[in-house]
């Protein structure tokens, strides 16, 4: 099998070399950059399946690269920031970042973040009429085609927002979504603030979830957004 | 304002009514005591004296000069009628016009007299009424505790005592907003009147101590640290009783009163400052002290691996590496708990807050808590609704994080089992965190949260963090307005909750 590229741009050397190898060991070929100047020249030429963006780079913002690279290119990207700032990680997420992580991170929460980042990027690609019809996470099931949702084979009824809600989340489970993104999605361009979101989000963990305050499907992702969990989180 | 010319009228009305009757009176009693004398062969000089005393006597029981003259010319003529020959009829002697004469002079000083009387013993109690009202009014403004409670009582007062309505007209300055208090009859258009533009103006032309405009509204700047901090006015047309220097004392004691108020918030400010600089300073030595035992025991770890790494069984090594990735785990919650700090304004004390949903942030820590203690047993028990709190989501879920963390190295037990229970009381929103742990040593519950005053010693040998992230959640829910209580169940374990308050609509 062809190994997947990732380019890592990190400035920190320590963090480098324990990515590298960490990255190396998981199968990955991996191209380390230190600057943001250089990660621009270089994803061109290289073609890396996916870039790993730190946000804080010695010569530029790591928002500008991020921006650079959409410009031309819809490659996965993930950034890695130490700041643990909402505020910059919604920016960024909603300014075309594929996904997240704040350091310090869990590798192996690092390596599942690349994986459904990364089959993302291929199954964009081929034909888009062949969607998936059924979607299955421990005892829950969505099925597409009859719009059903089930909680250990047993119907759940939702409402339809909050099948909505279901559908845009379990399409990109293991990424996460601005409440932005899903308030655009739902309700169109909306200026005012999330609380429909969260209240119909309550509901509806109330629905599937054993427990709505310990949710095992639907996970907070506080100031950001949700996630859905992927089968192999 | 007619109706009290109304009741003034009435009141005069009376007043006469009364003077008359009692006048009346004393005049029939005296002439009816003439006559008996008369009849009793009293000699006639006598009997003149009685009657000039009954005269003396009105003039000074009746209010006024009016009644004494009155009294004078009846007095004289009854007493020509009954006493002087010819009984029942007048004489018209020549020494007539001289008694009557010698009579109004009298009854004339004995008004002037009894009415100066009169007169200084009322301004005598008006004064003293003056210095008492004075008096509760300074003593008011003094116990007031803030800018705001001292306006709106001197508001209150000069409302109260002139019946005037009166605003005060805060002017913009370098630490406060431009601002208008104002007490009026209910129902008026006072509101109105003081709200407009002009009045404004001429608020800031007084506040220059420029003579404003001829206007309907008497100013009054009020300085305080020779600075003008704002104006009061009151409305032109007033009762009959405006006292202007009346109106002036009031103004001149709110303007002490602000005075001293600034000067305490000055001092009280001062204070806060020097209570923070220690506080920090006592957090800096907690932390320090707090971050330099995993920093020994990693740096000995590591080195002890890179010297004899060969010589050493690979569950030695493992063993080794484990303490180390454990003490970072617990550095990187130090540095976390220290970077939170900042989040909180340093000199106020307030923190940003988001609307949230209380159980997404209660189940958020736990997942960030369980990937550090992946087998740690913790049942959350969420509110039946859903509770909106505003709050700082990241701060809350570090204090939650903390007393987890807690609950897990202080318990003392080989499987812990915690439970959140999340529920709204009061208009409040509560989280109860308890473990079934062999709950707080009873020396530190008292100090538990009281970081300052943790002694040396339990610090020095406590489990680490114990002072610091206690004391921090403290901080924290401090600056929330909510409050954070720790005790020990009666059927053992340890328990602590905190609350954050509701708003009203955030209540669903």
């Amino acid at each position: 099998m062809n190994k997947h590229t990732i380019m890592l741009v990190e400035d920190e050397k320590t963090i480098c070399d324990f990515l590298t190898i960490q990255l190396e060991t998981n199968g990955y070929k991996v191209i380390s950059v230190s600057n943001g100047r250089k990660a621009m020249g270089l994803v061109p030429s290289h073609c890396p399946d996916l870039v790993l963006l730190d946000l804080g780079l010695p010569d530029l913002d790591g928002m500008e690269v991020l921006a650079a690279i959409r410009e031309w290119s819809k490659l996965p990207i993930i950034i890695v920031s130490a700041r643990q700032d909402e505020k910059n990680i919604v920016s960024a997420l909603d300014n075309g970042a594929d996904d997240y992580i704040t350091k310090p991170f869990n590798n192996s929460i690092l390596m599942a973040r690349i994986r459904s980042a990364l089959r993302k990027g291929i199954t964009v690609k081929p034909d888009q009429n062949r969607l998936i019809q059924t979607f299955d996470q421990g005892r829950l099931r969505i099925d597409y085609d009859r719009r059903l949702v089930l909680e250990n084979e047993k119907e759940i009824h939702l409402t339809p927002v909050e099948y909505k809600i279901m559908t845009i989340l379990s399409q990109n489970a293991g990424r996460v979504i601005t409440y932005d993104a899903l308030l655009n999605e739902l309700w169109g361009p909306y200026s005012g603030d999330n609380r429909i979101l969260r209240v119909n989000m309550a509901n509806l963990r109330r629905k599937i979830e054993l427990n709505s305050a310990d949710p095992k499907y639907i996970l907070t992702e506080i100031g950001v957004g949700y996630r859905m969990i992927e089968a192999d989180e | 304002m007619t109706l009290k010319q109304h009741s003034l009228r009435s009141e005069k009305k009376k007043h006469i009514i009364k003077n008359t009757v009692i006048s009346i009176a004393i005049m029939v009693f005296g002439s009816v005591l003439c006559n008996e004398l008369y009849e009793l062969d009293i000699e006639e000089q006598n009997i003149s004296i009685v009657m000039m005393l009954t005269i003396f006597i009105i003039a000074a029981a009746a209010d006024g000069y009016l009644y004494g003259l009155a009294a004078t010319f009846i007095g004289v003529l009854i007493h020509d009628y009954l006493i002087t020959e010819p009984r029942f009829g007048f004489s018209y002697t020549l020494g007539y016009p001289i008694t009557l004469s010698i009579m109004l002079v009298v009854s004339l000083v004995t008004s002037g007299i009894t009415g100066w009387l009169r007169r200084s013993m009322k301004k005598a109690h008006e004064k003293k009424r003056y210095v008492e009202m004075l008096y509760e009014v300074n003593r008011k403004l003094l116990s007031c505790r803030d800018e705001d409670s001292i306006i709106r009582y001197a508001c209150e007062c000069i409302w109260n005592k002139l019946k005037c309505s009166v605003a005060y007209f805060v002017l913009p300055g370098y630490y406060k907003e431009k601002k208008l208090y104002f007490e009026h009859m209910p129902g008026s258009d006072t509101r109105e009147f003081f709200e407009d533009t002009y009045k404004w103006e001429m608020a800031e032309l007084a506040g220059a101590e420029q003579q404003a405009v001829q206007d309907d509204v008497y100013y009054r700047p009020v300085k305080v640290a020779e600075e003008v901090h704002g104006v009061f006015g009151v409305r032109g047309i007033c009762g009959v009783d405006f006292h202007a220097s009346l109106f002036d004392l009031i103004v001149e004691q709110a303007s002490q009163a602000l005075q001293i108020q600034t000067l305490n918030d000055k001092q009280q400010a001062i204070k806060l400052a020097a209570e923070t600089e220690k506080v920090r300073n006592s957090f800096l030595r907690g932390i320090s002290h707090d971050l330099r035992t995993p920093l020994t025991s990693m740096i000995g770890a590591s080195s002890t691996l890179l010297e004899n790494g060969e010589g050493l069984s690979t569950a030695t090594q493992t063993r080794l590496i484990e303490g180390i990735f454990s003490d970072a785990q617990w550095l990187l919650r130090m540095v976390e708990n220290v970077l939170s700090l900042t989040r909180i304004s340093q000199n106020d004390m307030i923190v940003t807050k988001n609307e949230e949903v209380a159980e997404e942030i209660v189940g958020e820590a736990v997942k960030l808590f369980r990937k550090r203690w992946i087998s740690t047993d913790i049942t959350i028990k969420p509110s039946e609704n859903m509770i909106f709190v505003l709050m700082d989501s990241l701060l809350i879920c570090q204090v939650i994080q903390n007393l987890l963390d807690n609950a897990q190295r202080h318990s003392h037990q080989a499987n812990v089992k915690i439970t959140i229970e999340i529920y709204e009381k009061d208009g409040e929103a509560c989280f109860l965190i308890s473990d079934n742990g062999n709950g707080f040593d009873a020396m530190i519950l008292p100090l538990l949260f009281k970081q300052k005053s943790f002694p040396p010693e339990t610090l020095a040998d406590s489990s680490r963090g114990m002072g610091v992230g206690m004391s921090l959640c403290k901080t924290i829910i401090d600056a929330h307005g909510g409050q954070i209580n720790a005790w020990n169940k009666p059927e053992g374990g340890a328990a602590v909750m905190f609350t954050l308050p509701l708003e009203e609509r955030n209540k669903i």
